[in-house]
């Protein structure tokens, strides 16, 4: 942790005036600069009905601005948990983020973030009558590590070794074993009705870009379910809310197709773009649904409001549905109106469970892994908290 | 001018309305009345709000590194090879862009919201020891204090009693064991319980038979009591969207609109009444 | 060129996931300009490619018109209703007050977006009605929690002794831990997903592979 103290300028300023206890003046710890920090343990004689006055002056020299004053219950240390931990001192403990001051109009510049060497000066009024003052200066700057999101870095280092050691024990040993998943068995017993009644399949990716991952899960369904459509040739439509999800799965398509050994039946227009515009899509869908009469229709990806009208309208269509999201205000709708709903997680394992493929099966294995650890956690989290000990749950805080 | 519009805005609402009938040339003239209008009005975004703001005034402008805004321009238009199928392949390359930022965003982020903080959240104590510390049972009989004399003094302020009251028992349940401690420690064991069952739902790597299969029930019963609880609170308000239409059509029948609403919906029910005359016998009936 | 169509994508890929994740523990200033660089970058990119979503709904119009495809003429309405608004909106410098893009917003988009939205009001009912015809115990529970959340919120229900306290608890203990199982597994899955990404197992988003 870098935690720069400054030099501390203890000035006994006055004969009446003593200095306040453990005073010092540092740059603000694991931020992006711009702000100093003053902290102090309290002032002799007691901190009650102690009102403090925080005042900044350039260190080369200028006048003293007067920046905060507070009474001594506000501003305690507990609030900045980033910044001094969780030491049960800091209940009684004062202390004052500063901005740290800029050079003049016209002066020389510095980078941004930080600042010049800024004196900072606390003084302690007890019924109006000065009984502290302590000053010190720092100058701030920006840092290149946050310190209060480390547990975020291990937990994510964790699971990131723990689904390469996974993958990898499954390169070596490629059967691994998941459990059924009726949804998706559903999903294959659903296109061979398609083939049977000489009639498409309708597949949604979500009402998201390309950029999040539940559309990436959906594109990725969509490559395992166009194998499976080619080999009984059988037609998928995939109408488009995102244009550059539109081109992916226009890719995804042709390599199901070439992948079952059917290249010449893929056609690039079975997935098109319709409209960026939320009703807009589901009218033109929800007609597309009444005209085509799909025999399935699956619904994969992130979904808003518009998840009952489509579903609702595949429903009255008589096809089967089978749908898929993340988005958990729209889950029961699609519980409500769906033949088959894939939950939230099952989402992310569809891909892996329909390829059979052992390296994403492996990954598969490392979300297991990662509740596992969830499990321990909360288990340890609460035998720990029943003993009255606060640490392990600091252990899980973010602080800001 | 605002007549005019008033009747566009019966007529397309009656036009979209009309899909709980049946599909019909209403319905897709208003369908694709709708889609056609919302790509013109993005293209129009695009150009003023996109390209003008934060491209055009950008590389017009003054700052040195200003060329560096037609990298993104660059990549947008790697994505307008797909229309040429040799060079299509390039597209791939603003996919890649795309995918990479949309994962490398959310991975530190849901961490962050959905596992740590989460985690935190759960970890409190399963059965609660009663806080012998004399601060607690100063607390307790401060509040008793408080609670007696509130029961005195102001035998008719039934609000200020129960007030006391709460507090009084909130303190008891921290410096013993009492019923309130239970009740809590119960409500943190059924959810201990839920998050264990549901996470067990969603185990892959083992086959839900025996007593997984009971865990993986129990979940299943925690999910649907969410889902429904979510369900419930949604029917309020979507009945509401509902009503705020009818009443908007409503008022459109008034003198003033020139009854905008019930002309259209006669001649549209008109029209539909002779189509289905005309139909009889070939359509499915396709109602909604 | 396999390089190019598979390596260079895969690393632009990984180079991004690899440093937004960096970005999020670095609080320096350079760190946040790389991020909102990449944040502007996107937006931008996401917006050109609605012309790739132009061209394609011009390609799928004009090909039921070319083919004659049942209900080609409705084809025509999209595209010329298409070439209205984009010359209103050009008239309009954007959208200007009183303009006829704004007037167009007004009496053609907002009553259709709303009335699509109201129809919920009707589906909401019709799915109830689905699931409770599928008497099994899930929807059965589903259904029955709706019904006590529904009640609480209105002033008749409410006056039922036990509904208020029973929906309060339902959202705040079962909920509770349901909402937090499920978060819990969809951030698994997105990170593993992710990971699949970084480690370049999931690449179906490049297609072919030739």
């Amino acid at each position: 942790m870098i935690r720069a103290v400054a030099i501390v300028l203890l000035t006994a300023a006055a004969a009446s005036a003593q200095g306040l206890e453990g005073f010092e003046v540092f740059d603000r710890p694991g931020d992006a600069g711009g702000t100093v920090i003053a902290a102090w343990k309290g002032v002799p004689g007691g901190d009650a009905g102690v009102e403090y006055v925080v005042s900044v002056a350039p260190a080369a020299g200028g006048e003293w601005a007067e920046v905060a004053r507070f009474a001594s219950t506000l501003h305690r240390k507990v609030e900045a948990p980033a910044v001094f931990g969780y030491a049960e001192s800091n209940e009684r403990e004062n202390y004052c983020p500063v901005d740290g001051l800029l050079p003049a109009k016209g002066a020389p510049g510095l980078a941004k973030g930080h600042s010049l060497e800024t004196r900072v000066r606390v003084e302690a009024f007890r019924g109006g009558v000065r009984v502290a003052l302590s000053e010190g200066s720092a100058s701030a700057r920006p840092n290149w590590w946050a310190p209060q999101k480390a547990n975020v870095l291990v937990f994510a280092l964790l699971f990131g070794a723990g689904t390469f050691w996974l993958i990898a024990r499954a390169r070596r040993n490629p059967d691994v074993f998941v459990r059924r998943i009726p949804g998706l068995d559903a999903m294959e017993e659903a296109i061979g009705r398609a083939t049977e009644m000489g009639r498409p399949i309708v597949y949604l990716n979500g009402l998201n870009g390309m950029d999040s991952i539940s559309t990436i899960a959906s594109v990725s369904i969509l490559g395992q379910v166009s194998r499976r459509v080619a080999s009984y040739d059988s037609q998928v439509l995939v109408p488009c809310y995102d244009p550059v999800v539109l081109s992916v799965s226009q890719e995804v398509l042709r390599e199901g197709y070439t992948a079952a050994g059917r290249p010449d039946k893929f056609r690039e227009h079975d997935a098109w773009f319709i409209t960026q515009e939320q009703f807009s899509y589901v009218a033109a869908v929800d007609g597309l649904m009444l005209r085509e009469r799909p025999a399935a229709c699956f619904y994969m990806g992130y979904y808003y409001a518009e998840s009952l009208l489509l579903a609702e309208t595949g429903g009255s269509t008589g096809a089967i549905q089978i749908a898929g999201t993340d988005s958990v205000t729209q889950l029961p709708f699609f519980i409500a109106t769906c033949d088959y709903t894939l939950i939230g997680e099952e989402l992310y394992a569809a891909s892996a469970y329909l390829s059979r493929e052992p390296l994403q099966l492996g990954s598969l294995r490392s979300q297991d892994f990662g509740k596992i650890v969830i499990v321990a956690v909360l288990v340890l989290g609460g035998l720990v908290a029943m003993t009255g000990a606060v640490w392990f749950k600091h252990l899980f805080t973010v602080a800001s | 001018m605002e007549i005019v519009g008033a009747w566009i805005a019966v007529g397309l609402t009656l036009f979209m309305f009309s899909f709980l009938y049946k599909d019909n040339p209403f319905y897709k003239v208003g369908e694709n009345l709708y889609v056609g209008i919302t790509i013109g009005y993005f293209v129009i975004q695009l150009w003023y709000k996109t390209w003008i703001d934060k491209v055009w005034d950008v590389l017009t402008g003054q700052a040195h590194d200003r060329f560096v805004i037609l990298i993104p321009v660059l990549i947008g238009a790697l994505l307008l090879t797909r229309f040429v199928p040799k060079i299509a392949w390039m597209s791939r390359w603003a996919f890649a862009f795309v995918i990479g930022y949309g994962a490398g965003l959310a991975i530190p982020a849901t961490l962050t919201t959905s596992v740590v903080i989460q985690a935190q959240a759960t970890a409190k104590p399963l059965v609660t020891m009663p806080d012998r510390s004399p601060g607690a049972a100063k607390a307790t009989e401060n509040a008793k204090a408080a609670y007696d004399k509130a029961k005195e003094g102001a035998a008719k302020e039934d609000e200020k009693i129960r007030a006391a009251r709460y507090r009084y028992e909130q303190s008891r349940s921290v410096s013993e064991y009492t019923f309130l401690t239970a009740y809590r420690d119960f409500t943190t064991i059924v959810i201990f319980v839920g998050v264990f069952c549901v996470l067990f739902y969603f185990f892959f790597s083992i086959e839900h038979r025996g007593p997984v299969r009971a865990f993986s029930r129990v979940g299943i019963l925690f999910l649907m009591i969410y889902f429904g609880a979510s369900y419930g609170n949604t029917v309020m308000g979507r009945l509401s969207l509902l009503y705020g239409r009818v009443l908007d059509l409503k008022d459109y029948s008034r003198q003033m609109y020139g009854f905008a609403t019930p002309v259209i919906l006669v001649l549209m029910i008109a029209v539909l009444a002779a189509l289905h005359v005309k139909n009889k016998g070939k359509d499915e009936g396709h109602a909604a | 060129m396999l390089h190019l169509k598979r390596t260079v994508p895969l690393a632009i890929a990984f180079f991004f996931v690899v440093a937004l994740i960096l970005q999020y523990f670095v609080p320096h200033p350079l760190s946040e300009k790389f991020l909102g660089m990449t944040q502007k970058w996107a937006i931008i990119v996401v917006y050109v490619s609605l012309l790739l979503g132009v061209g394609s709904l011009f390609q799928s119009h004009l090909r039921k018109i070319r083919v004659q495809t049942p209900g080609w003429g409705y084809s025509l309405v999209t595209l010329s209703v298409f070439g209205l608004t984009v010359l209103a909106g050009f008239h309009s410098r954007g959208n200007s007050p009183g303009g006829p893009l704004q007037w167009t917003y007004e009496f053609a988009y907002s009553p259709m977006s709303a009335t699509m939205f109201s129809l919920l009001g009707f589906f909401i009912a019709s799915a109830a009605f689905r699931a409770f015809r599928a008497r099994s115990v899930e929807a059965t529970l589903l259904l029955a929690t709706a019904v006590v959340i529904m009640l609480a919120q209105v002033p008749l229900g409410a006056a039922i002794p036990g509904v208020g306290s029973l929906s309060a608890w339902i959202l705040g203990v079962p909920l509770t831990a349901a909402k937090r199982a499920l978060m819990f597994g969809v951030a698994l899955g997105s990170i593993a997903t992710a990971l699949r990404i970084i480690f370049g197992i999931e690449r179906s988003y490049l297609g072919g592979t030739e």
